[in-house]
């Protein structure tokens, strides 16, 4: 028979507070590229954040490790390494900033985050991106972004720019189907 | 990176065995190579240590060198990276670039690292490594100056299901070979560590890899404490990290706006809860 005794049988589970002190912000839009490429042009005005987005070219390409789709547009950084990063469905949803999502890039220094709170993030079993620490940081980011007057300012230039060009194509449509239906005998240049 | 700084920390120790350990490793590479981050490179104007910005980060990334190639045959990669760093003693070699998680970097806040497990994690990667190291003779702390050199190799035994790897030791208290300090002068080694990295697994791709390098590693180290130069399949290149670049587009004008917001308090604190245990 057993006779040994259970002595303890605790659940430890302490809380612990920790200052997570500052982080460093910078984010770069590019310009549009003079002359984009034809299926720049020809990608809808309006793509969803579900939507996959084409792998055409971006002006923000040659920065991220993976040109395609956006990848990784947003990084977050420990003594100038790359620790996580995000693709620009953060731009789209979380910034709801969809027109500058191949065009932006954000950077996101966390050399200033409290000792403990590094250690917390370099030394954990879990994903950095799971963390709390994490989620306070992302926060701290979307808040700040979405509060920037010169990025709002650009957003909806580009966003009124977009309206524009949404009302512009069916007068030029129809001024097309002008042409074609006025010059209905003129056979198309074969090509060479 | 950690190996030039520690080289430039230990000399100054000697020199002043009372200065204080610089906080952080951009402090201690502004303090050290009076390098700001090199996000801040293009823009600058001033002088440094009377060479242009970019030239004198120019010459620094010479210091540390990698070098990637692509055997198309075979198709196999070899990486070599060289630093001309504080290197190692051939006694502690095994001790140090061929430990695994072993770390003695607790204490010192200026390096990057910290569990043993970023150079070392490379062999894992690689079917055979070879070191060589050479310290820096100012910094022996009374042991010989020499060149330690080894094999590490990667060996699969039958009826097991996972690998280990194994380094040549010259004896049983696991010294690494080494050859007299005249071998390290020959091939111009004065002090710092080489590393080569043979049938390197970059987990697929070929020649595309060698293409990409450039822009991975530009991502990956974003804003790196020090430049370094890089030669992918013959194309040469210093990595100055994609900071640098994004600097460079603003001064170019590439870019609508380009703003670094000024430090962003996230004020309150979090509750870190640690695994529940049972006792």
């Amino acid at each position: 028979m057993d006779t040994s005794t259970l002595i303890l049988d605790e659940q430890y589970s302490p809380e612990l507070e920790v200052d997570l002190d500052r982080i460093g912000i910078r984010v770069v839009v590019f310009s549009k590229k003079a002359g984009a490429s034809r299926s720049e042009v020809e990608q809808p005005l309006d793509l969803e954040a579900d939507e996959d987005f084409s792998a055409s070219e971006s002006e923000v390409n040659s920065y991220l490790e993976f040109p395609k789709r956006g990848k990784l547009c947003c990084v977050f950084l420990i003594n100038g390494q790359r620790h996580h990063g995000l693709d620009n469905t953060f731009i789209v949803n979380d910034l709801k900033m969809k027109y500058l999502r191949k065009r932006m890039i954000i950077v996101v220094d966390l050399d200033g985050l409290s000792g403990r709170a590094s250690a917390a993030m370099l030394g954990a079993c879990s994903p950095f991106s799971q963390s709390l620490i994490f989620k306070k940081v992302r926060e701290k980011l979307v808040s700040t972004l979405t509060n920037d007057p010169h990025l709002n300012e650009l957003a909806s230039e580009l966003d009124d720019e977009v309206r524009r060009l949404k009302i512009a194509n069916p007068a030029i449509q129809a001024m097309f189907k002008n042409l074609v239906r006025d010059n209905p005998t003129r056979p198309a240049k074969q090509a060479a | 990176m950690e190996a030039l700084i520690e080289l430039a920390r230990r000399r100054e120790l000697l020199s002043n065995p009372s200065s204080v350990a610089p906080q952080n490793p951009r402090e201690a590479v502004m303090r050290y190579f009076s390098l700001p981050p090199l996000e801040q490179i293009p823009k600058m104007e001033k002088l440094i240590a009377g060479r242009k910005p970019r030239e004198h980060a120019r010459e620094l990334a010479k210091r540390i060198r990698i070098r990637a190639a692509f055997e198309k045959t075979h198709r196999e990669f070899s990486v070599s990276i060289e630093d001309d760093g504080i290197g190692q003693a051939p006694e502690r070699m095994h001790e140090t670039l061929l430990s695994l998680g072993s770390s003695d970097k607790g204490d010192k806040p200026y390096l990057i690292g910290l569990f043993g497990q970023g150079g070392s994690s490379t062999y894992a990667a690689s079917e055979f490594s070879w070191c060589i190291s050479r310290r820096a003779h100012d910094l022996l702390d009374g042991r010989n100056d020499g060149v330690g050199w080894t094999v590490v190799k990667q060996v699969f035994p039958k009826a097991r299901r996972d690998p280990y790897y194994a380094y040549l030791a010259a004896n049983p208290r696991g010294d690494v070979p080494s050859l007299p300090p005249e071998a390290a002068d020959v091939i111009g080694l004065k002090h710092g560590s080489r590393f080569a990295h043979l049938k390197y697994n970059f987990s697929g791709g070929g020649s595309a890899v060698m293409r990409s390098l450039y822009y991975m590693l530009n991502h990956i180290l974003y804003n790196p404490v020090l430049p370094f130069d890089l030669d992918a399949g013959g194309t040469v290149a210093t990595i100055y990290g994609n900071g640098y670049r994004l600097s460079n587009a603003s001064v170019d004008k590439k870019t609508l706006l380009d703003k670094t917001f000024s430090p962003q308090t996230l004020g309150d604190t979090v509750e870190m809860v640690s695994p529940t245990t049972s006792n």
